[in-house]
């Protein structure tokens, strides 16, 4: 925020430019009668380089007095014709103001500023030492320095000075910068409309300083000159407006060339990718060729975890179990078709997971999602939210939990409680992990497409949802001015993309590790625990512990849904508590139960064969009725209690009953939809 | 006389949200666009957007692999 003119950042008004370099006993000034000379500019454009070169080890750095800001400064002693006067290489003339021959300069290096408005202590030092106090109190000249390569933002502050009566010279630097863009400046033209001089100088290289030399000679001769007239309205930014005005007149005439900066290469690529229309197809396209690559590169991977798991681990542990004595024993059943089978699920999906968080990270690091918030911030207009709920909602689909979290960038409370209520329906990786198994159990080679599928269904329900509560409960909701910033392409470091492969893959193994074991635990005691029949603790079956009985128990809800079988019933219910504890527990359910005569013992074929029994043979339509409710309904424990925390628990509760609602809703219309079809 | 602070401010606050879109629609230079959207950014009256690469500036909070209580991810 700006602070305005007549007010400081500084506590107390610290002493002049010249009170302080020409209060003798410092060798880093060059005496009283010397003329003060004040390097300013944005930080970054060589303006401590430049000292460093015309000062040499002739400069002393410290606090500015009265004040914690650090400024140098120091003697440049430079060269230049002799005298007119009396001839002379050193002037010695009474009262001569030629400036020839050898001239030491009090040289003052400002802290870095990119406006005389000030923002910060170091602004409000700059401003207070250029242009406020008495007007002899002020450095003689200004030299301004302004990065060649960024010309209309480096002379805005040119701008700003012009309106004081202060001397001026420009000094270009980043001329190599602006070359390598093909920019070609006219530095006569340009000093022409901007009323002072201009040179182009590079500190580093030391080429140009002696041209430097000369126009502050040449802007000490002269007299201070008046401010430049300004052409205000009667707009907000009348001010401003002027100065852009007087900005865009300069840079237009000492410009010969704008180069590649009027339209770099990432630019013309953006023409395509944020185009109103064929932006979003690039985009989906984009997101389904990564489903596509993640679920075939990995397929194979898959299958030989899968078989590694379920073969020589799951059997070599039976072995060590019967060495010990405890074959065949509850102690078996909780750790062979319990955790290995449980933990040994979700490994296999590594490989998928590792692929699509390679992907994700080069689309990250090539700059493409950026392009991605543009092309998703005008849907997000649409149902009222403000651009910066991408964040949150592209973090959603990683985890919801910290996506809720991430609700706090947003600046108003109904956007943050909107945005929260609308995470949950963002496809967290743990319900990829149920999507890619039903996927490739009913659809094989078409896995991917229907996971894509699920995703673009994600999106929409997020639109729908958002709509109807934005024109319900949300109306007038402001719309915050935003500008993304859209860096330029580049090609993705091997080094930065495995290192954030790593960070996320770690981070999604470490918690769903530790939540399958706890919850597989969990399953079993209940799945041990009889309520019904004969049966004893760990000696009943599955369908009379109290694990089947809850499950069968709100079963018949899903029948018109097509998936009423209480096996699946119980994974929901413990997605519910952990999505990626869904897999592990139906493979524990289903190996639980020994394999009837005649039927496929893997856990894809049981849950096909399952749902072609509870769908009345229509199990495509029930397959889809079951991913589009898994991709609705309520998220796992954690996000809920992320959202009691951030939104409260009326919105809370009311978010959960919305999500069950439009889950059940939209898998009964799928699978009543779909089997006519199907 | 041209008013290109309004005139960007304008379209930012209808829904153009890139700095090409915005040279588009304002036929201003790209530089001068950019260094117009710098100053309103200071001034507080836009905001920026930045779609962190990789890692986000404010750290681990806002990274898809962590914030879960049970993951030891920081």
């Amino acid at each position: 925020m700006s602070v305005p003119a007549n007010q400081t950042l500084l506590a107390t008004r610290p002493p002049s430019v010249k009170a302080t370099c020409h209060s003798g006993g410092s060798s880093a000034t060059a005496g009283p009668e010397a003329p003060v000379v004040a390097l300013v500019g944005a930080p970054n454009t060589g303006k401590s380089t430049l000292f460093n070169a015309l000062t040499g080890a002739r400069v002393t750095m410290g606090n500015w007095p009265g004040t914690t800001v650090e400024v140098s400064r120091g003697v440049w002693r430079s060269d230049g014709p002799p005298c007119t006067c009396c001839g002379e290489a050193t002037c010695s003339c009474e009262g001569c103001a030629c400036y020839s021959g050898r001239l030491d300069i009090t040289l003052v290096d400002l802290p870095g500023a990119y406006s005389l408005e000030p923002e910060s202590p170091d602004e409000a030092l700059t401003r207070e030492l250029l242009v406020e106090g008495p007007a002899d109190e002020r450095p003689d000249v200004c030299v301004l320095l302004a990065d060649a390569s960024r010309l209309s933002q480096s002379l805005f502050l040119a701008a700003q000075v012009r309106e004081h009566p202060t001397r001026m010279v420009i000094a270009l630097t980043m001329l190599d910068v602006a070359g390598k863009q093909d920019i070609a400046l006219d530095l006569e033209s340009l000093s022409k409309i901007a009323g002072v001089p201009v040179v182009g100088i590079d500190p580093r290289r030391r080429n140009g300083l002696d041209d430097l030399s000369a126009a502050v000679r040449e802007a000490l001769r002269r007299p201070v000159p008046t401010p430049r007239e300004l052409a205000l309205g009667d707009d907000e930014w009348a001010l401003d407006n002027d100065r852009f005005n007087w900005v865009a007149a300069a840079v237009e005439a000492g410009t010969l060339d704008p180069g590649k900066s009027g339209a770099t290469r990432s630019d013309r690529i953006d023409r395509w990718l944020t185009a109103p229309v064929v932006g979003p197809i690039i985009f989906l396209a984009v997101m389904w060729v990564v489903f596509q690559i993640t679920t075939v590169v990995a397929a194979p991977l898959q299958d030989g975890l899968d078989g590694l798991v379920a073969g020589p681990i799951s059997e070599g542990a039976s072995w060590l179990l019967g060495l010990v004595g405890l074959g065949g024993t509850w102690v078996e059943g909780l750790l062979v078709d319990g955790l290995i089978a449980g933990v040994g699920a979700l490994l296999t999906f590594v490989p998928l997971m590792a692929l699509m968080f390679v992907l994700l990270a080069v689309l990250e690091d090539s700059g493409y999602m950026a392009r991605a918030a543009v092309v998703t911030d005008r849907v997000m207009r649409a149902i009222g939210l403000p651009g910066r709920a991408f964040i949150p909602l592209i973090v959603g689909y990683g985890c919801n939990v910290p996506a809720v979290s991430a609700t706090r960038v947003l600046p108003v409370a109904g956007q943050r409680i909107l945005t929260a209520l609308l995470v949950p329906f963002t496809a967290c990786t743990a319900r990829l992990v149920v999507f890619v198994m039903v996927g490739v159990a009913f659809f094989g080679p078409n896995a991917g497409t229907v996971v894509f599928a699920m995703y673009v269904a994600s999106v929409l329900v997020i639109i729908l949802s958002g709509l109807v509560l934005r024109h319900t409960i949300w109306r007038n909701q402001p719309i915050e001015p935003l500008v993304i910033d859209l860096p330029p392409y580049q090609l993705p470091t091997l080094r930065l993309t495995a290192s954030v492969t790593w960070v996320r893959l770690k981070g999604f193994l470490q918690t769903a590790t530790g939540i399958i074991v706890v919850t597989v635990a969990a399953v079993w005691l209940l799945q041990a625990t009889p309520v019904r029949g004969d049966g004893g603790f760990a000696d009943t079956p599955v369908v009379d512990s109290a694990y089947g009985v809850a499950a069968q128990a709100i079963t018949p809800v899903f029948a018109p849904a097509g998936f009423a079988k209480w096996e699946t019933t119980s994974a929901l219910v413990v997605g519910f508590v952990a999505k990626e504890a869904v897999v592990s527990s139906w493979a524990q359910t289903y190996a639980l139960d020994e394999p009837e005569e005649g039927e496929a013992g893997a856990l894809g074929d049981r849950i096909v064969a399952d749902f072609t029994e509870s769908s009345g043979g229509h199990p495509i339509p029930a397959a889809l009725a079951f991913l589009v409710f898994m991709m609705s309904y309520t998220a796992c424990m954690a996000t809920v209690a992320t959202q009691w925390r951030e939104i409260g628990p009326k919105w809370t509760l009311f978010g959960v009953v919305m999500q069950l609602v439009v889950a059940w809703t939209l898998a009964v219309a799928v699978f009543q939809i779909g089997r006519l079809f199907l | 006389m041209t008013t290109p602070v309004t005139a960007v401010l304008t379209e930012i606050e209808a829904g153009v949200r890139s700095v090409p879109d915005l040279v588009s629609r304002t036929g201003l230079a790209p530089d001068l666009v950019r260094a117009v959207t710098d100053r309103l950014v200071r001034a507080g009256r836009v905001k920026p957007l930045v779609v962190s690469s990789a890692c986000a500036p404010t750290g681990c909070r806002d990274c898809a692999a962590s914030g879960c209580p049970l993951s030891s991810v920081a």
